[in-house]
């Protein structure tokens, strides 16, 4: 509801402003957008990502995400941008967004009880470790962090492309984890609950250095005086996903008006 | 909007070969990642461990007594392991997980059957500042049982 909601306002300033800012700015270089996205993270290959070796305690980082299933979500992106002009049809892009998206790992608790957990054994039954990342049947990264693009931007008709990186200089990271617990009993069959589940929430700040090719596609459209640029976009990101990302783009003051004619 | 609306960009002297330089590398420049915060240090510091323990001799005696011990917990060699320093003249160096949990055990992984171990310490801080912990361990004589609560002091 949030992010609906500062769309909106996005789009309000986006009307109000860029019309004043067409008037008051004379020529200049640069238009400045105001912009929001919806990013669909998405994975090249299959969502399922098979064990290799058997894992051990000493390399569980390795293999932590072995056997569980990446989840496509939604995202979502707003900020502002520059694009200033270096040569004809060619223009530099830069920006500050702030972005939200999402990581899920999911298994299926049996799978987990098989193949991951450890636990407390006595000679009948096992005590699954409370809160131990063996035992987690779901990874929930939710990222909202600062994006600055870096772009190279060609016009061509009402057509404009984009290519470069997106830089992520710093994230606020929540990581929820939800573990199975409770008994695993032997015989004669194993036996367990896979209802019995706890959470744990951890929250950490990310200072870091990511950079992810970026492409986008947008077209220049008009009504009345309000200027559009739809756009499709596409982003490389980690562990072989990708984001398609649709949105909209508002010039808020931009160059290519005529200057005003000067007052007599 | 259409090519009028750019005509009077005239644009400024900028190489443009350089431009293209810098967009190509910045397109295809690999992505990198490093932290330079250590997600171990929320965790690491003095701690006043309150220790509960267990000392069985099968067959002939049993105690139970608390007690309080001073320690500490502080990085390890690896890149993401943790030296903990909770009974006298024990130290175990284990590798803490993202999630804040850790163990060092001879663990069965798998869980369909029964593996018995001579050392087992299990355990995860439930805040930045406080630990909980399961260590046990056997030897010729006696079967030895802690369960420690450890707060951190600085």
């Amino acid at each position: 509801m949030r992010y609906f909601i500062t769309f909106i306002l996005l789009l309000g300033s986006a009307v109000s402003f860029g019309q004043d800012a067409r008037r008051e700015k004379g020529e200049k270089k640069y238009r400045i957008y105001v912009g929001a996205g919806l990013p669909y993270k998405n994975f090249f290959g299959k969502k399922y990502i098979e064990p290799t070796v058997a894992g051990s305690a000493q390399d569980f980082s390795l293999h932590q995400y072995e056997r569980f299933t990446r989840i496509p979500c939604w995202g979502f992106r707003e900020g502002l941008m520059f694009s200033y002009s270096i040569y004809h049809n060619w223009y530099l892009v830069s920006g500050i967004l702030y972005y939200h998206e999402r990581n899920i790992y999911e298994a299926d608790c049996d799978t987990v009880i098989r193949y991951n957990s450890i636990g407390y054994p006595t000679s009948f039954y096992n005590i699954l470790l409370p809160g131990n990342i063996h035992n987690v049947v779901k990874y929930n990264y939710v990222y909202d962090g600062i994006l600055m693009p870096l772009k190279v931007h060609f016009k061509k008709a009402k057509f404009n492309f984009y290519g470069g990186v997106n830089y992520s200089p710093v994230t606020f990271k929540k990581s929820t984890y939800t573990y199975v617990s409770g008994i695993v009993s032997y015989s004669p069959l194993p036996v367990y609950d896979c209802a019995n589940i706890t959470e744990k929430t951890v929250k950490s700040i990310e200072l870091s250095a990511v950079f992810s090719p970026s492409f986008m596609v947008s077209y220049d459209f008009k009504i009345r005086n309000l200027f559009l640029n739809p756009f499709l976009g596409f982003d490389f990101g980690k562990q072989k996903s990708f984001n398609l990302q649709s949105g909209i783009a508002f010039p808020l003051a931009n160059s290519s008006e005529p200057a005003c004619p000067p007052q007599k | 909007m259409g090519p009028e609306y750019f005509k009077h960009y005239t644009g400024v002297k900028i190489n443009f070969k350089i431009c293209c330089l810098i967009a190509a590398f910045s397109v295809f420049m690999p992505g990198c990642r490093k932290s330079p915060f250590d997600y171990r240090s929320q965790y690491t510091g003095t701690y006043q461990f309150l220790v509960s323990e267990k000392i069985s001799i099968p067959g002939v005696s049993y105690t139970d007594t608390a007690f309080y011990y001073s320690g500490s917990i502080e990085t390890g060699q690896g890149t993401k392991s943790i030296l903990l320093n909770f009974l006298e003249n024990t130290s175990i160096e284990t590798e803490l997980h993202e999630d804040g949990s850790f163990e060092k055990c001879d663990c069965p992984y798998n869980v369909y059957g029964y593996i018995s171990y001579d050392k087992n310490l299990t355990g995860d801080f439930y805040s930045g500042k406080k630990v909980k912990m399961l260590y046990e361990y056997t030897d010729s004589t006696a079967i030895f049982s802690y369960y420690i609560l450890g707060e951190k002091t600085e």
